[in-house]
């Protein structure tokens, strides 16, 4: 596939030729707040920095949507009339976190009417990270700096430009159809390979992982739990800001007669998560509440979709108020596994 | 694009009240639009929704071989359950169904089914019995056994129903109460004790077990006596749920999901699961 060269300068023409077809989301900052919106005619993004606070699953799955309305002529599904989305200045981590959350929503059986839509013909152009941030560790999980996964197109930015790599081929017929864009030499080429690789090798090594799903299976019923869930608060922060969390509430409102049905992202880390009308709870304590994150994200989601359901982002790790590292955690379970004898 | 979250009207046909507490009601639903009617299989459940107020997952209590209506059982505990003992027939609600798997019925076929259940759990093992009771499918079926325990009398759900079965011959019902009260000539005692007393054959047998945890907990070990093994012991799930299909996250056990998977598990799947159930 071709590759391309966006100059720095020309980033508006760009981003105005893909609004000519697209809804472009983009990362931005509101009231202090660093999330993906869509950008308004002329609006630059705010790219000065890796990750925004909230991760972009917003983007095609909002955290609170009016899936139905209700009145005297009965009940109407909402519908995304927008155009198709694309998705400019994700990071690689988060466009993997789209993959993720999309074998949940679309599997074999059921498909997410709402996730669905707004994912249908929609762009992820990605910008590869070129100096990682000491809470990433994308490289733990399977991903890395400029992983391409979940990307149509990948970013590599050389300071005055953007090498674009085409990943899909929806993404490669994108790109060769915005007018004035260069391709790419073999040296802009080789220069971005350049960065790719340092940024890579400024990961610190991580640690192996292989032993971590049975280490946590066999750990489940271990004391273990209550040390390392201990001081979280059950606030979660980690949920609501992870890129693959994608469990939702469906609340009912109404008013004489008219009303809607709303889906709120909801998190495992609250006791009404799970309280049934019978007043029993099968998680009441936090311990319970932590384990189940970190054993959906390490242990089921490794069987239901070959793979952990962490992308390495790092913003559970920044967001925690009481500094509880998920990196941490992973090596501590694997140790204790292997301390006690129980890894299987 | 199919919006699974697009519930169908379905209207109510006729209701009745099931415990003499009035916890309990059933209801009878019929499609208003012929066309929208499903076919499902006896342990699948549904999601009724009240427009404005909400909606949950209940287990199918008619069986697919009943024509023309859905039934459903519902005990009155929150919001939504309040609002449904308030609907009145001729009233339209929303389904969304049929969801979940089934009782193993492929798997027993031509072997004996010993059912045991407590309370208002009967509600998709009604469903079973009559599938299974059914001229169609009865030949296909060896012995069926239905032993069934309510507190007391008045909590006891599809008594009618119960009593014109204990007369026919081609199933054996045990109906028991806690404690004897006055003009109860049935067996008395808690499902676990009943069941050891009746001690149905293992052999060549299928159990199906619902009922409140307490009662599926001292009922396991005395089938385990009679030489059934966890693989032949089937129970139905329940938990929290919202959108019934596999993807609002909270009615996990382990890796596997109630609305998905099951509800209805075999003991032996149950144990590879590390959560309590």
């Amino acid at each position: 596939m071709n590759k391309y060269k966006l100059q720095k300068d020309k980033l508006q023409n760009f981003l105005e030729q893909l609004a000519e077809r697209f809804a472009v989301y983009a990362p931005v900052e509101k009231n202090g707040i660093t999330s993906f919106a869509e950008l308004e005619p002329g609006q630059l993004p705010a790219l000065d920095f890796l990750r925004t606070q909230k991760p972009p699953k917003d983007i095609f799955y909002p955290q609170t949507e009016v899936i139905l309305k209700f009145d005297e002529d009965g009940t109407k599904s909402t519908e995304y009339t927008g155009k198709p989305i694309a998705v400019f200045g994700v990071r690689p981590c988060d466009a993997k976190g789209f993959v993720i959350v999309e074998r949940v929503f679309v599997d074999k059986k059921y498909e997410d009417f709402y996730w669905a839509i707004r994912r249908k013909d929609s762009l992820v152009i990605s910008i590869g990270c070129n100096e990682p941030l000491r809470s990433c560790f994308c490289n733990w999980v399977g991903g890395g700096p400029f992983d391409t996964t979940g990307s149509d197109v990948l970013a590599t930015d050389t300071g005055t430009e953007y090498i674009l790599q085409p990943v899909s081929e929806f993404g490669e017929r994108v790109m060769a159809e915005i007018e004035k864009l260069e391709k790419a030499t073999e040296k802009d080429i080789d220069k971005a390979k350049a960065l790719q690789t340092k940024a890579l090798a400024s990961m610190p090594e991580p640690p192996a992982l292989d032993s971590l799903k049975s280490s946590l299976d066999a750990l489940f019923d271990d004391p273990f739990w209550d040390e390392v869930t201990a001081k979280c608060l059950g606030c979660a922060a980690c949920t609501f800001s992870c890129p693959t969390c994608y469990c939702f509430d469906i609340q009912d409102e109404s008013r004489r007669g008219k009303g809607v049905r709303i889906r709120i992202w909801d998190t495992c880390q609250f006791p009404l998560f799970t309280k049934e009308g019978s007043g029993h709870n099968p998680r009441k304590s936090q311990m319970s509440r932590l384990r189940q994150r970190y054993m959906h994200k390490f242990s089921y989601m490794v069987e239901t979709q070959g793979e952990f359901g962490c992308v390495g982002c790092g913003r559970c790790v920044s967001s925690c108020p009481v500094n509880i590292d998920v990196r941490e955690f992973i090596v501590e379970a694997i140790a204790t596994a292997r301390d006690k004898g129980v890894e299987a | 694009m199919k919006n699974i979250y697009m519930p169908i009207p379905v209207r109510v046909k006729s209701i009745r009240s099931e415990s003499d507490d009035r916890t309990l009601r059933t209801f009878d639903l019929e499609f208003v639009h012929e066309d929208d009617a499903f076919d499902y299989m006896p342990g699948q459940f549904c999601q009724l929704s009240i427009p404005g107020v909400g909606e949950g997952p209940f287990g199918i209590a008619s069986s697919p071989t009943e024509k023309g209506f859905l039934r459903f059982t519902v005990n009155r505990v929150g919001v939504l359950t309040t609002a449904l003992h308030y609907l009145r027939e001729g009233d339209e609600i929303g389904i969304r169904g049929p969801l979940g798997n089934y009782y193993p019925v492929d798997e027993f076929r031509g072997k004996n089914v010993v059912i045991v259940s407590g309370g208002f759990a009967l509600t998709t093992l009604r469903s079973l019995t009559v599938y299974l009771r059914d001229p169609a499918n009865r030949g296909d079926f060896g012995d069926i056994t239905l032993i069934y325990g309510a507190r007391r009398p008045g909590l006891m759900i599809y008594r009618d129903e119960l009593e014109v079965w204990e007369k026919e011959d081609d199933i054996a019902v045990y109906l028991t109460i806690d404690q004897a009260v006055e003009g109860w000539d049935k067996m008395v005692g808690f499902v676990p004790t009943v069941t050891k007393e009746i001690s149905p054959s293992s052999k060549d047998a299928w159990v199906m077990l619902c009922g409140p945890p307490i009662m599926i907990k001292y009922t396991l070990p005395t089938l385990a006596e009679l030489g059934f093994p966890p693989e032949r012991i089937y129970t139905s799930l329940e938990r929290r749920m919202k959108c019934g299909i596999g993807k609002c996250g909270r009615c996990n056990i382990g890796s596997k999901y109630i609305c998905l998977d099951g509800p209805v598990f075999s003991f032996a799947e149950i144990e590879k699961i590390p959560e309590e159930i």
